[in-house]
């Protein structure tokens, strides 16, 4: 009973020993692959900043509005939105890269997958970055544009060009990515399909005769009347 | 120093017809250009006085009359060559030169500065001393305005003469509260000019207006008046102004809208301050610009304005431009402005003093880019509206004397203020922020 006993918690303690023999040097090397990783995101994020102040990035964002809409939605600049993008997609990499080194079933290929992935995110990001400067140079251009139209609601009609541009791009980028697809279409057309119908519905019945004015005011008989509210000549 | 590449550079501006047509009219003194497009029903005066001018003031003198031609269907071409030489002293003058004509075909577009553009670069090519233009669907031109205009570059060796006409005591605001008076502060010289699309000028500042960087774009008649004043300031020529009769134009059945107005004019303006900076950033005071002739008066009903629509429109467009404006004005002014805004209902007082701030941080906005340009420009119609309709509205009762005087007063508060421009313009980020 007693050899039992101790061939038992022998065997128990040569596995163990077999088993950490077997993973020691796995563990090591996934712990070193996360702490060289972690310095190499680091230092990709630290260059990366720098060079983006030194590009003077953020004053670019700065004009083209994004600046604004970022603070607006709590994140940080766009210099350190984008050093920390970098930081933590190569961490990431590497952290899956760690992870596979351990030699887990089915955790082999991750690295692999989030790597060829990369690409994809990649291009998602862009489409969203330029579907903003776009949504936020169209809701300028619509702001200016019915304010010195004299027309009524400019903010409101701007705000909501700004966000359908923005919907737009958020749908074309998930799309991209491949999230929920076929959920992304077909809720991105009933939301506006819907919008349009409403728009739609509330002129025709409710803002007939703003709408008659608008576009009065928009497409005037100009052959007797050339001026905007008066004879007066600015020039 | 003109070179022989860009003098062939320039050449190459002119259509193969036009150079056909300039070649035997060979050497001339003075080049009247007169740019058409569709001008049939006006451009047959113009052209008889413009004659009867040169025949009656300059007999001996060398010139030619180019009319490029935008793309007229209506016969405008055929006008112009065609015209009689009907006046009295037309065909009893002394003048034993050939009354040279030319009209031919140039790229461009209606109300695009492409035909005075050509009209430089064929004086170029002539060697011409002066040039006048004028516009097609000008009324009141007579054959005096001809000589008033060229005399000063012909004979005094001017460079750049532009008329005053008398003017209803409203109009203009643009030009009185915006456009002189930042010009005139920044390149420290005093204006008094209208943009009417008639000046004259020297055939060096015609050669180095045909190389322009402003043609790397289209350019409308407002922007390159603007242009052209400004570059005469900031490169310190002998400008000169001359008082002409009353200007009127026949009724034309479209024309820019204010935001357009602003693009042009504002935009050249600010354009010009970004392209001149070292010229008048380190500038000293310079000499007004002269003023020939007598003024004249002008008769007729005074134009209708409401007030009221344009104290609304600045009331909403500081209202609805609020972002905007936090990105171009500093916090100090916006809290100005919004207080302007509150003061009761109809036309607020909007003073000199904020409406110079505005007008300087604009320009500096437009220097740092904080911004598209053509938006910045169309930012600054509500505000502009807002300070046309409160000048107006305090000069209601006043004669010409007196609001000539607070248009000088506002001149003086725009040079008093200088430093808040050059401040803004040396600052990093230079928004609002």
């Amino acid at each position: 009973m007693t050899d039992l006993i101790a061939d038992t918690i022998r065997g128990s303690w040569t596995n163990f020993l077999y088993g950490v023999q077997i993973y020691l040097p796995r563990v090591l090397a996934a712990l070193s692959i996360l702490i060289v990783g972690w310095f190499i995101a680091w230092m990709l994020s630290y260059v990366l900043r720098h060079v983006l102040r030194w590009l003077r990035f953020d004053r670019l964002v700065e004009r083209s509005g994004i600046s604004d809409m970022l603070k607006r939605v709590g994140f940080p600049s766009a210099v350190t939105l984008i050093s920390s993008t970098a930081f933590w997609m190569v961490w990431l990499t590497f952290m899956l890269s760690g992870v596979a080194a351990l030699g887990f079933a089915g955790m082999e290929g991750l690295a692999v997958q989030f790597v060829a992935f990369l690409p994809r995110i990649l291009v998602a990001a862009i489409i969203v970055a330029v579907g903003l400067v776009t949504a936020n140079f169209a809701w300028r251009a619509t702001l200016l544009a019915s304010v010195n139209a004299n027309l009524p609601s400019a903010r409101a009609v701007s705000s909501l060009t700004r966000w359908l541009i923005i919907v737009l791009a958020i749908a074309m980028a998930l799309e991209q990515i491949g999230v929920a697809k076929a959920v992304v279409l077909t809720a991105f057309a009933i939301a506006f399909g819907a919008l349009m119908l409403g728009v739609g519905i509330a002129i025709g019945i409710g803002g007939a005769p703003i709408a008659r004015r608008v576009i009065e005011r928009q497409f005037p008989d100009r052959t007797n009347d050339v001026k905007e509210t008066d004879d007066m000549s600015h020039l | 120093m003109d070179t022989g590449h860009s003098r062939v550079m320039r050449s190459s501006i002119l259509s193969d017809e036009l150079v056909r047509q300039l070649v035997p009219v060979g050497q001339v003194d003075i080049v009247v250009g007169l740019p058409t497009m569709n001008n049939a029903a006006t451009v047959e005066p113009v052209v008889t006085a413009i004659h009867a001018g040169l025949a009656r003031h300059f007999p001996l003198e060398r010139t030619v009359l180019i009319s490029p031609d935008g793309g007229s269907d209506d016969g405008t071409p055929a006008i112009v060559r065609g015209a009689p030489l009907a006046y009295e002293e037309l065909r009893g003058s002394k003048s034993l030169r050939t009354t040279h004509r030319v009209s031919a075909p140039f790229d461009g577009v209606l109300d695009r500065s492409g035909g005075v553009r050509t009209v430089f670069a064929a004086a170029d090519l002539l060697q011409a001393c002066a040039i006048v233009v004028f516009s097609p669907d000008i009324t009141s031109l007579t054959p005096d305005w001809v000589a008033e205009l060229v005399h000063p570059v012909w004979k005094d060796g001017l460079d750049l003469v532009l008329p005053i006409h008398p003017r209803h005591r409203f109009d203009g605001p643009l030009l009185h509260q915006l456009v002189r008076p930042l010009l005139g502060a920044a390149y420290r010289r005093r204006l008094r000019a209208d943009l009417a699309g008639h000046f004259a000028c020297s055939g060096k500042l015609a050669a180095r207006m045909s190389s322009h960087p402003l043609w790397q774009r289209d350019v409308s008649r407002p922007s390159f008046e603007t242009s052209l004043v400004a570059t005469g300031l900031a490169l310190n020529l002998a400008v000169a102004q001359v008082h002409l009769g009353p200007c009127r134009f026949a009724p034309r059945a479209t024309g820019p809208s204010l935001s357009e107005l602003f693009q042009d004019v504002v935009g050249a303006a600010f354009e010009s301050l970004e392209g001149n900076a070292p010229d008048w950033l380190t500038r000293d005071a310079a000499p007004d610009v002269p003023v020939f002739g007598t003024p004249a008066v002008l008769e007729g009903p005074e134009p209708v304005i409401d007030l009221a629509a344009m104290a609304e429109r600045f009331t909403a467009g500081v209202r609805d431009l609020d972002p905007l404006l936090r990105e171009i004005l500093s916090p100090e002014t916006c809290v100005r402005l919004k207080a302007v805004t509150h003061t009761g209902e109809g036309v607020r007082s909007f003073s000199d003093a904020l409406w110079v701030h505005v007008v300087y941080e604009f320009a500096a906005a437009h220097h740092h880019a904080v911004m598209n340009r053509v938006h910045l420009a169309q930012a600054l119609v509500p505000l502009y509206l807002g300070r046309a309709a409160s000048f107006i509205s305090d000069m209601t009762a006043a004669d010409d004397g007196a609001i000539e005087s607070r248009i000088e007063a506002l001149e003086l508060e725009f040079k008093a203020s200088r430093s808040h421009l050059v401040e803004r313009w040396n600052s990093e980020g230079g928004s609002g922020r």
